[in-house]
């Protein structure tokens, strides 16, 4: 039973390792937020998060840039290579027009 | 006409996001003195070089870009942006502008070739010149900047215009045309 609950600990510590701590910062406000996101979320239900949290109006198209590079929408965090302790910018990936 | 002070308020309420952006890109970001005129030198990648050679080898400069936001009237109306020409300071028209057929994001550059009467307009809502003679007669008055349709690039404050209009300049690919 032992070695069963001490599993039990290690697998939820290693799931929990695997979160993606970041910052997210916003342009229209001076200080970021923390999010701790699975890896496994798309970038852009991350980024509709993160608009919501810094109180961006519904209509706009939420999206997330690393190091001047906007991420893809469509993709995982993981997949789009954010990693933990990583700084984003919230953007808007809406069209040109 | 907005009285200036109203236009201030404006502006110094979303300065310290746009400031905060900047301050973490390693940017400047000035106000004009006494004037209503924001300024931010950027930089893109150099178009690519005709035997292909890329990056580090090729060793070709970044392409410096003076990018100005005339801000009288705002918010009842967007700003005016620009770009002028990085050493003189002069409106140089299409010279001034990255060349960028596509967006990074996908659908059409924001960054437009426009024959009359500036040579080139960032071609969204948030940008004054988009409207009247601009490309989009069609929009309505300038007045509208706020009504987007669906889909479409939203930037409502000074911060959003400027990390969009960077985002789309780092993913550029040289001027719309040379510097005079």
């Amino acid at each position: 039973m032992t070695d069963t609950k001490a599993g039990s600990k290690g697998n939820s510590e290693s799931e929990h390792d695997k979160k993606l701590h970041v910052e997210v910062y916003a342009p229209r406000d001076p200080k970021p937020k923390k999010f701790t996101w699975e890896p496994t979320l798309l970038v852009r239900d991350a980024a509709t998060e993160a608009a919501e949290k810094f109180k961006y109006s519904p209509d706009g198209t939420p999206g997330l840039s690393k190091q001047k590079h906007a991420l893809d929408n469509g993709v995982t965090l993981e997949a789009a290579g954010v990693l933990r302790g990583d700084e984003l910018t919230l953007i808007d990936a809406g069209g040109g027009v | 006409m907005l009285p200036t002070p109203v236009v201030d308020a404006y502006v110094e309420e979303e300065l310290p996001g746009a400031r905060s952006w900047a301050d973490r890109e390693g940017l400047e970001l000035t106000v004009l003195p006494g004037r209503p005129i924001l300024r931010v030198e950027l930089t893109g990648p150099p178009a690519p070089a005709p035997d292909g050679l890329e990056g580090a080898a090729r060793e070709a400069p970044l392409e410096r870009y003076l990018l100005e936001a005339g801000l009288d009237d705002y918010r009842a109306l967007p700003p005016e942006w620009r770009f002028l020409h990085p050493d003189t300071e002069e409106e140089i028209g299409a010279a001034g502008f990255p060349a960028q057929p596509q967006s990074p994001l996908g659908g059409a550059s924001i960054f437009l070739p426009h024959s009359d009467p500036y040579g080139a307009v960032i071609c969204a809502h948030f940008s004054r010149r988009a409207y009247g003679n601009g490309p989009h007669p069609d929009w309505g008055p300038p007045t509208n900047w706020e009504n987007t349709r669906p889909g479409q690039v939203v930037a409502r404050t000074l911060g959003d215009m400027l990390v969009r209009i960077a985002l789309e300049v780092s993913a550029s690919a040289g001027r719309m045309a040379p510097l005079p």
